[in-house]
């Protein structure tokens, strides 16, 4: 983390996956692997840009302007296995595939907090972004950079699956009675 | 393979221009090529397309000249003179001009150094390139110049940066100094990566940085 541009660089990412029962160990290790790759250009630097006030064109549909890493770019990934077969999975599988993408922006956020104690609440995590943070806690402001609400979203109620050891059969039920509160 | 010569004679790049023909057709074409408008700024009657060569502020900084051969038989010109601050018509050649030679200074207590802003260090453009030179005399700074990559659509010197640091030795005072001339003049547009204001407040830190790198190694 350079505290003068904001520019952040991620050396290593550390993986544990519980997938259930590994098969393949080198197909699985690189599904683990590849989503992180996804994540760490997620948590970096995709976005999808659109023209400022004539929102229907995409401003960098093309993988020259849209930034992806690179195999330079790329981090050392460091991936632990976790096997804990699930017996309603073909031999004990659970699965591989955006897994191990989802944790990667939350540990990357976390990691900009770690080093310089701010928070940036939107991927991509981009310098000015995390600038704009530092300077905010500087002036003593709230230290984070990011939406200031959450959009007003008219919930589904929710459904719930019992799992097995509760009687389960599979069916959801939809809880209408004391749906819970949603945080914004 | 990419020659020294082409990348001197590089295009200068837009988010509107570098993109499919599909792309600028659903637009509207901008004034670079087949429109009459200007997409960055559309009131403006000039195409600001960026300066987006790695060497050509480095030739600038270090006063290099470059040897141009046509029909019209042949010219050298200081590399400052070649560029054009104009997304279209960047280079001052003749379109049947050639770049033949590149002549650098020869060795005599100068030294350089390029900083260079972008998003992936692996192949991307500048958004923003410093170069600095500074011809010491001992631990003097005889003449100095900086010259800004990637915020306009030609090499630009600042001339207020280099004459910051001239005529004394390197000072923490100076070095501010020269990076605040350099910071005001920056003018980046909203068509390169990353946010304009970023790139702008960048300035400052990467020609500090560039200044310093060059004061460490003469301290050496
Ligand atoms: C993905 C990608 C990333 C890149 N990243 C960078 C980067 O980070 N920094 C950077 O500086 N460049 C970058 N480049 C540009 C690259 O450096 C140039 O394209 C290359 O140097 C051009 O050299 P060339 O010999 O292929 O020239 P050409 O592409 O053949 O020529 C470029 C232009 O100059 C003219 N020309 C060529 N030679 C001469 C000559 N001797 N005299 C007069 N006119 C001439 C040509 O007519 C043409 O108009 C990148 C290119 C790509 C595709
Ligand atoms: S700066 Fe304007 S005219 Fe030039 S290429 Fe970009 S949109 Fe077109």
């Amino acid at each position: 983390m350079d505290p003068e541009t904001g520019i952040v660089r991620v050396p290593t990412i550390w993986i544990a996956h519980d997938v259930g029962q590994s098969i393949n160990a080198a197909s699985v290790i690189g599904q683990v692997e590849g989503s992180i790759y996804m994540g760490l250009g997620e948590a970096l630097m995709e976005e999808m840009a659109y023209r400022g006030n004539r929102n229907v064109v995409h401003k960098i549909p093309s993988l020259l302007e849209y930034k992806s890493p690179t195999t330079l770019e790329m981090c050392d990934v460091i991936t632990y296995l976790v096997e804990d077969p699930d017996p309603n999975g073909p031999f004990g599988a659970k699965e591989v595939g955006q897994g191990p993408l989802l944790p990667v922006m939350p540990a990357v956020a976390n990691a900009v907090y770690d080093a310089v104690g701010v928070r940036v609440d939107e991927v991509p995590i981009t310098p000015e972004k995390v600038l704009k943070a530092l300077r905010r806690k500087e002036k003593g402001e709230d230290a984070r950079y990011g939406p200031d609400s959450f959009p007003d979203i008219p919930w589904p109620e929710p459904t719930r699956v019992a799992p097995p050891w509760e009687g389960g059969d599979g069916k959801g039920v939809t809880i209408t009675a004391a749906a819970p509160e949603r945080q914004h | 393979m990419g020659t020294l010569g082409g990348n001197l004679c590089l295009d200068t790049r837009c988010n509107y221009y570098n993109q499919s023909y599909e792309w600028r057709k659903s637009i509207d074409f901008c004034m670079k090529k087949d429109g009459a408008i200007c997409w960055v700024a559309p009131s403006s009657p000039r195409c600001w397309a960026v300066s987006s060569s790695d060497i050509a502020p480095v030739m600038v900084a270090l006063g290099a000249e470059y040897r141009l051969v046509g029909p019209q038989g042949e010219r050298v010109v200081p590399a400052g003179r070649f560029y054009n601050n104009d997304g279209i018509n960047y280079l001052t050649k003749q379109p049947d001009e050639i770049l033949a030679d590149v002549r650098l200074p020869g060795p005599n207590g100068w030294d350089a150094v390029y900083h260079k802003l972008r998003r992936r260090g692996s192949f991307d453009f500048p958004v923003l390139g410093v170069a600095a030179w500074i011809q010491w005399k001992g631990n003097h700074v005889a003449d100095a110049r900086i010259v800004l990559g990637g915020v306009a659509s030609y090499p630009q010197e600042i001339p207020e940066a280099g004459a910051a640091l001239k005529g004394a030795p390197l000072s923490d005072e100076s070095v501010a100094a020269a990076a605040e001339a350099a910071y005001r003049p920056s003018k980046p547009m909203d068509n390169t990566d990353f946010d304009l204001s970023w790139r702008k407040q960048m300035t400052r830190v990467y020609v500090t940085r560039a200044i310093e790198e060059l004061r460490e190694r003469h301290g050496k």
